[in-house]
Formats: structure tokens, C-alpha cells, sequence
């Protein structure tokens, strides 16, 4: 039997009209918290910014309107004459919950589908991976509650503050909290990459599109979901992420995962950096470490382990035994 | 009697909770190692607090509904977010009885995710990520 001590409120023994009332409003509030909306087109969790000429934050909303935009967008400039991204940040996405459109509760903010392309918004998944990513869902935790890295793109959409600060060789985006340590250094002067190295957020360079800066980042080392339903790919994914400027409060951030070994298209999300209007922006420490081994118990105490990863020659291994008892 | 009683009280504990959990709590699934089913509510007196990242805790001195002597810990958001939301260490002190809504470790021991908690003076904090930076 439970055997805690239950609160001030609920010790007082209240009348039946009182109880009726809170179980009135039990009801509601789950119903709206399990509910879907009828369609996925707006989001209340991902809200909006006024001061934008695209505010809905909506995923596919917004990047339509951010697309069309784009080509009138008159950014600042660096000395060089690249579009300047620097500045404090926020970003406008649930997609570290979810890609697909999932309901809020409790343990999630909710919204519509962050996956722009395929228009669907559904996970282009491969037959054979279906039956691994449900086996991520309960075998592992999230790298994320481990302090570990959630890969190139990932982090974009793990962090929720960023301060840019950029130059004509670098774009260096530092991030604080819900993520540990996720600076990103990204190289925009036409360097190689460095090539024969296995690393979290991959080896990134960016390149100017126009206006658009391609960031891609090959040498991922795949340890990482793509969210928390599990949804993972392989080390050798093709992974393009593309920023553009739209007007002062708001850039539209693009990545597009390539995956054969898994996927059966590339898909692509898309989200809203909105310029930080809330606070002073300043990024503080936020070490990751610090008594993260209790919460490790928790998880090691459910069952749950810290996943591993995936290579495309196990991805490739596994779907030749799948197809084979097919 | 008492099991009636506690029953009761369970039922409205829960009633409560539901009303007022409808908020995302953290930045990886707590629904990995907290039943998002087992909303509970614990009040107790403030043992000692780490206010600390990426998650601070509070550890509580409970009594239970058995008279017998406990100590709980609530987890809650790191202390840059609860700073931002506008929590001081100071807001929990040593000794103060205090009342925490939140979801129970899956492992069954006396552990708690900590979305609300409600202070002798009226006060209601909350864990989890600020509305303003969703």
C-alpha cells in the first residue's frame, strides 16, 4: 500500500458538492489533455510571435510562409556581406518530443507534426525498422537524460536559448539549458571537412545558398534518437540543415535527414528561431553532470538503458535478417 | 475506516493533481523513470534542498498515513530554469512545510517528480519549462 502522507487539501475531508466539482473538472482537463485537435494546423503549445512577418509557429505553417518570404528579405550583413544570424535566440519546437503530431500530457508540450517533408507529416520508416524503434522505446532512455549529445540537428531543437555570434569564418551558435555543453562551431569559409572522425554533432562546415546558410555535417556518430519515441538513423545519414534569415525577430531553421537504411525518402522538419524579447538573453552554465547519476538509477531501476547506436552495416545486417523471415 | 479514508483521500488527491498537471515537466521523458499515471501529492517539512543542474531536489521529512517517519525526494527542473521562473533557494527553506504535486518513480521508492509545489505562505512554484521560452 502507498504509504505516503497525503496533502493539507487532501486530508480535509470536503463535501460531496466539492468532490463532484473537482471530478468535473478532473474530467475536462483530461479530456484536453488527451484529446487531439480535429486537424494539426495550429498548435496552442507552439504559439506564435507577434513582431514577424510569419508568426505563426506552427511547423508547416510557418515554413510555408518562411519560404515565400525568404525572397524578400533584406538581412543584416556581416563585414564580408553574409547574412548575420548574431543575436540571442529562441527556438519554436516540440520536435525533440515527437517528429509526428502527438497530443499534449503530462509528460509532453504537444503540437502538430514537425515533418514538413513529406507533406503527411509522417516518418518515412522503412518496414524492417518499425519493429527496432519500438524496441528503442522500451529498452532505452533518451541520450539526452544521460548528459549526452543529441547529434547535429538535434541539438537545434533540444536547446531551448541560443546566442548566436558569427564573423566571415564562423558561425558559432552556444546554447544553455536542455542540453549539455551544445556549442556548435561551424566553419562557413569554405574549409574541408575533417574528415576521418566519429563525433556527436558531426564534422559541420556551412556554405552560403544566397541568402541561406547549408550547414552539413557527415562523421555523426548516429548514438542519438532523433526524438523520444526512439526514432533513430544510422551513421551514415546525410544530415542538411539551412538557415535563413527572414526579417529581424525570426529565422527559419530547415533539416533534412537522408537516410536508405532506414528511411524510404528523406524527410525534412522545419521550425522558427525567434529573437529572445523575454529576458536579457544571457546564456548561463548549466552543467549536466552534477547528481545525474541518481536519475540514472531511476532509469536503470525501470529497465531502461542508455542507447548505443546504430552503423549502416548493422542497419543493413538487420534488415537482411528481417526481410529473411519475411 | 482508515482504508476508506485513505481511498478518499487518494481520490481527491488525485482529482486535484490531474487539474492542475497539465504542463510538460522536463526536457528528456520523465515518463522514463516517473509513472505519469501515479499523480500523487506529498506534503512534508524541508530536510534540505540542492539547487543544483541539471535538475535541483528537495528532500522532504514525510509522515506517513502509517504515523511512520520517511524522507522523499522531489526532483525538479535544473536551477538556471527555476531561476528564470523566478524560484530562489530561499523560497524553500530548512523547516518549512511544504506541499509537492508530482508523479511517482516507477521503482516504487519515495521519489517524485515535482511539478507544483505550494508554500505555507500561499506561494506556488513551478517546475518545468518557463511558458514564455516554449
Amino acid at each position: 500500500m502507498l504509504n505516503y502522507r497525503l496533502t493539507r487539501l487532501a486530508r480535509y475531508r470536503l463535501v460531496g458538492q466539492i468532490q463532484s466539482l473537482l471530478a468535473n473538472v478532473a474530467l475536462v482537463t483530461l479530456a484536453s489533455m488527451y484529446s487531439m485537435p480535429a486537424a494539426y494546423g495550429q498548435s496552442s503549445s507552439l504559439g506564435g510571435f507577434e513582431d514577424s512577418v510569419c508568426p505563426d509557429n506552427a511547423y508547416a505553417v510557418f515554413h510555408q510562409c518562411a519560404l515565400e518570404a525568404a525572397k524578400t528579405a533584406e538581412p543584416p550583413r556581416t563585414p564580408g556581406g553574409r547574412p548575420d544570424f548574431s543575436g540571442n535566440w529562441l527556438r519554436r519546437a516540440w520536435a525533440f518530443e515527437d517528429f509526428e503530431a502527438h497530443p499534449k500530457n503530462p509528460d509532453d508540450f504537444g503540437g502538430p507534426s514537425a515533418i514538413v517533408d513529406p507533406v503527411d507529416g509522417k516518418y518515412p520508416l522503412q518496414p524492417w525498422a518499425i519493429e527496432i524503434n519500438q524496441k528503442n522505446i522500451d529498452a532505452y532512455v533518451h541520450q539526452n537524460a544521460a548528459c549526452f549529445l543529441s547529434g547535429p540537428a538535434g541539438t537545434m531543437y533540444m536547446t531551448s536559448r541560443f546566442t548566436f555570434l558569427q564573423d566571415d569564418q564562423h558561425l558559432v551558435m552556444i546554447g544553455e539549458q536542455l542540453n549539455p555543453h551544445p556549442s556548435r562551431i561551424i566553419p562557413v569559409d569554405g574549409r574541408p571537412h575533417i574528415g576521418d572522425i566519429s563525433l556527436w554533432n558531426g564534422d559541420s562546415r556551412g556554405h552560403w545558398d544566397g541568402n541561406t546558410l547549408v550547414i552539413e555535417s557527415p562523421n555523426h556518430n548516429a548514438k542519438y534518437f532523433l526524438d523520444q519515441r526512439g526514432r533513430f538513423i544510422t551513421d551514415e545519414a546525410r544530415i542538411v540543415e539551412r538557415m535563413t534569415w527572414i526579417d529581424n525577430n525570426t529565422i527559419h531553421y530547415s533539416a533534412t535527414f537522408d537516410d536508405p537504411n532506414v528511411f524510404t525518402r528523406p524527410l525534412t522538419i522545419a521550425f522558427a528561431f525567434r529573437r529572445n524579447t523575454i529576458d536579457e538573453g544571457e546564456i548561463w552554465e548549466e552543467a549536466c553532470f552534477e547528481t545525474n547519476g541518481d536519475p540514472m538509477n531511476l532509469y536503470r531501476s525501470a529497465g531502461k538503458k542508455v542507447y548505443s547506436g546504430m552503423s549502416g552495416v548493422e542497419a543493413r545486417e538487420l534488415k537482411a535478417v528481417w526481410e529473411a523471415s519475411q | 475506516m482508515k482504508i476508506k479514508g485513505f481511498l478518499e483521500h487518494t481520490i481527491i488527491g488525485l482529482l486535484i493533481a490531474i487539474a492542475s498537471m497539465s504542463m510538460a515537466l522536463g526536457h528528456h521523458s520523465v515518463a522514463a523513470s516517473f509513472d505519469m499515471s501515479q499523480e500523487i501529492i506529498v506534503s512534508g517539512t524541508v530536510k534540505s534542498i540542492e539547487w543544483i543542474n541539471p535538475h535541483a531536489r528537495v528532500f522532504l521529512d514525510v509522515t506517513s498515513s502509517e504515523n511512520e517517519s520517511e524522507v522523499w525526494t522531489a526532483w525538479l527542473s535544473g536551477a538556471n530554469m527555476l531561476l528564470r521562473r523566478g524560484w530562489g533557494s530561499n523560497d524553500l527553506p530548512i523547516g518549512a512545510v511544504i506541499t509537492v504535486d508530482g508523479f511517482r518513480a516507477r521503482n516504487g521508492s519515495n521519489e517524485m517528480y515535482g511539478g507544483k509545489i505550494r508554500l505555507p505562505d500561499g506561494r506556488t512554484l513551478f517546475s518545468g519549462v518557463s511558458p514564455d521560452e516554449r
